[in-house]
């Protein structure tokens, strides 16, 4: 057994997380205090399909999974599939349908969970939801929420500025579910832009006198295909990139890559058309594959490593030879696609 | 050694130092007051877009702007823009002229189609010259050949003299009615408004030179891109303004840094000022002579020196390696050694010199290989705002 105080540096490589609140040290720390360590993901969905940035998510708590058992802490990881919350926007049309895609999902990851020996248990939100406490949990985030202001002026950064309206109208019933569901768990990975997200549920979790969550944000999506431009004219996106799990976030669907038959083709054409630039500070979604295939690497052989990135961006067609080889090792081989 | 001159260049050395900070911290000090944004987000981008480094922006040349965002789609596009930078001609072209051409070179080579307004009539209002004649001249004989020396491709580049353009006073006029002379006091200072002149060409006919790319004649309505010094911040403000209120696409700026005066760190090179200035025009022994008397970042104790390093931010002769010389890495290299004191000054001005006058020598060279001037200069009437 690992020392409890030397987790593994790799997992909070620079390459592959953009922030850690508040920090490993006290992850560790924390962690120690409890008898069991509980491991959240969480993700909706939309009508077009699984997107291999949600694999990144998966492998990621896999590992981290793995390593703190390692480090001899007693670890629960969910993946939460967000059933409930992927039709409660208004905008979303047939929305019976979409619910129904919620069981193919569940079973596509459950495939998933086996080809790569992933350590964690996928769960519905619909069946966390019908928990005997969930009703009074979620009351009592309200109420602190309802008598905070600083709480809604967080909420609304969780918001996209055109739905803040429909939220306000909802009383920001999607952000109390979501903050009620995380506060039960001690650990959350998600991207960069759920920041605001846990902030609540850690400012909520502090007034109701329980203990804070700690959360890793891994390094933004971003889109392929598109030129340098593209992110000089939305700074936001290169800040907290797309949402990873939902390929039509921003609605730049046709610049995402689905888990399907159709992506050795899309991808061939992604490296094609995609800026690539030559600083790793900037946004490279390419480098972001090679990255995903990495982890998918190290779940299937069950030791962590990267690839020399720094390497790679001064070096465009190796990149582009290396992330060819490794999707079709690592990708889709296991994934039969 | 006198220790009591070690000491006084000791003492020279942190004044140095305190000059080189003032320098090297007064666009920041700009950027804040004017409330402009650095360009440091998209130099980086170019860095990758770009084949191969581009020392404009790789040495922080060009350090902020003013909407160059619909730009960065354009040039990675490959669509065409417009760019318009002209200058006074009161002078044969100095370095500081040359660090502009070098931008709009840079910006044709990335798709621009390049205006340039040779401004003799704001040459003579400003009384730089002694007549409208006079700047036509230097204008015709000393400036336009220069520039093509640049290496401008005559398909994409438009170059007039104001006084041989009167078209442009026409569309001056269209645009008069848009600013007040209260406005030019207040955005130029009561100074512009000296004569019925200043006040025409400040308001009205700078203007109609930004905003003509967008007219019928040029394609129409067209993003367009002036590249600036900071001191001209408050000309681009008022385009925009107008713009706005007259149906044309504000136009945006890119700001580069002043060729730094050869006497003077802190003060911008300037062709009515021959002691500030290299000339394109300036022989070998000219060169030489200007820069061996240049302010330098040396103190005079060459043991000091030695000991403590020079200061490129508060040199003007380190200043002319640094935005003229192409290679990167020779440039650092240079930084590095003069800061450390393993190159005197001496030395400096010599590898300064040498480059300088080669530079020079190859463009006079270049200059006298012109012979059509026609190919570039802009004769398409302008009709379309009088119908």
């Amino acid at each position: 057994m690992k020392n409890k105080q030397t987790i593994t540096n790799t997992l909070f490589s620079k390459l592959l997380v953009k922030e850690v609140i508040p920090s490993v040290e006290e992850i560790i720390k924390r962690a120690n205090k409890k008898k069991v360590v509980k491991l959240i993901y969480g993700e909706t969905y939309d009508r077009f399909g699984l997107t291999i940035d949600s694999l990144k998510y998966y492998f990621y708590l896999s590992l981290l999974h793995k390593e703190l058992e390692e480090l001899g802490f007693k670890v629960i990881s969910n993946v939460i599939i967000g059933d409930l919350h992927s039709v409660k926007n208004q905008n979303v049309v047939n929305k019976d349908e979409l619910l129904d895609k919620a069981s193919d999902r569940l079973k596509f990851l459950k495939e998933i969970k086996a080809k790569y020996s992933l350590r964690f248990e996928p769960v519905l939100m619909s069946q966390l939801f019908k928990q005997n406490d969930f009703p009074e949990r979620r009351e009592a985030t309200k109420r602190v929420f309802e008598k905070t202001p600083e709480c809604k002026e967080i909420a609304q950064k969780t918001v996209l500025k055109n739905r803040l309206t429909q939220e306000e109208k909802a009383g920001y019933q999607y952000t109390i579910e979501e903050v009620t569901l995380i506060m039960g768990y001690d650990i959350k990975i998600g991207p960069p832009r759920e920041v605001f997200f846990d902030q609540l549920a850690r400012m909520i979790a502090s007034r109701l006198g329980k203990a804070e969550l700690c959360g890793i944000y891994l390094k933004p999506t971003y889109p392929l295909g598109l030129g340098f431009d593209y992110f000089i004219q939305h700074p936001e996106i290169e800040e907290y990139g797309l949402t990873p799990y939902k390929a039509g976030s921003n609605q730049l669907q046709s610049n995402r890559v689905i888990l399907d038959k159709g992506m050795r083709n899309t991808i061939t054409e992604f490296m094609v058309k995609s800026f690539i630039p030559k600083s790793l500070k900037l946004p490279n979604p390419l480098l972001d594959l090679l990255l995903i295939t990495d982890l998918a690497k190290s779940c299937l052989t069950n030791s962590l490593t990267l690839s020399d990135y720094q390497v790679l961006v001064n070096d465009t067609e190796e990149l582009k030879n290396k992330l060819l080889k490794q999707l079709e090792l690592y990708i889709y081989q296991p994934l039969n696609l | 050694m006198n220790q009591q001159l070690i000491d006084q260049s000791k003492t020279e050395y942190r004044e140095k130092v305190k000059l080189g900070k003032e320098v090297h911290d007064y666009y920041e000090r700009k950027l804040k007051e004017l409330n402009i944004q650095g360009f440091s987000r998209i130099t980086a981008y170019l860095d990758s877009f770009l084949s191969e480094p581009e020392r404009l922006i790789s040495r922080k040349i060009i350090f902020a702007h003013l909407g160059f965002e619909p730009f960065a789609s354009l040039i990675a596009e490959k669509k065409e823009f417009a760019v318009v930078s002209g200058l006074n001609p009161s002078s044969p072209l100095h370095l500081g002229h040359k660090l502009m051409f070098d931008i709009l070179l840079f910006l044709q080579n990335l798709g621009a189609t390049v205006y340039i307004p040779i401004t003799n009539d704001e040459s003579y209002l400003d009384g730089k010259v002694k007549s409208l004649a006079e700047s036509r001249r230097i204008a015709y004989e000393v400036i336009i050949p220069s520039i093509i020396a640049f290496g401008f491709d005559p398909k994409k580049t438009k170059i007039f003299v104001l006084s041989d353009y009167p078209d442009i006073y026409n569309f001056a006029i269209d645009l008069s009615k848009q600013v007040t002379n209260k406005y030019v006091g207040t955005v130029f200072g009561d100074e512009a408004l000296d004569n019925s002149g200043k006040a025409f060409y400040r308001s009205a006919v700078q203007l109609a030179q930004i905003l003509l790319p967008q007219l019928p004649e040029f394609g129409g309505i067209k993003n367009t891109l002036i590249p600036v010094g900071i001191d001209q911040h408050p000309y681009i403000l008022l385009a925009r303004d107008v713009a706005k209120r007259t149906g044309f696409i504000q136009p945006s700026e890119i700001i580069f840094q002043f060729q730094n005066s050869l006497l003077n760190p802190l003060e911008k090179m300037s062709g009515s000022k021959p002691k500030t200035a290299i000339y394109l025009t300036d022989t070998e022994t000219d060169i030489r002579e200007k820069i061996n008397k240049a302010y330098t970042g040396s103190v005079s104790v060459l043991d000091v020196h030695r000991e403590l390093g020079g200061v490129p931010e508060a040199c003007s002769v380190f200043s002319l390696l640094n935005f003229h010389h192409p290679d990167d890495n020779f440039v650092k290299e240079i930084y590095e050694e003069y800061k450390s004191g393993k190159i005197t000054m001496s030395e400096l001005k010599k590898i300064t010199a040498d480059f300088i006058v080669s530079m020079v020598k190859e463009h006079q060279v270049k200059v006298k290989q012109v012979k059509n001037t026609r190919d570039y200069t802009l004769k398409k009437p302008l009709k379309s705002f009088l119908k």
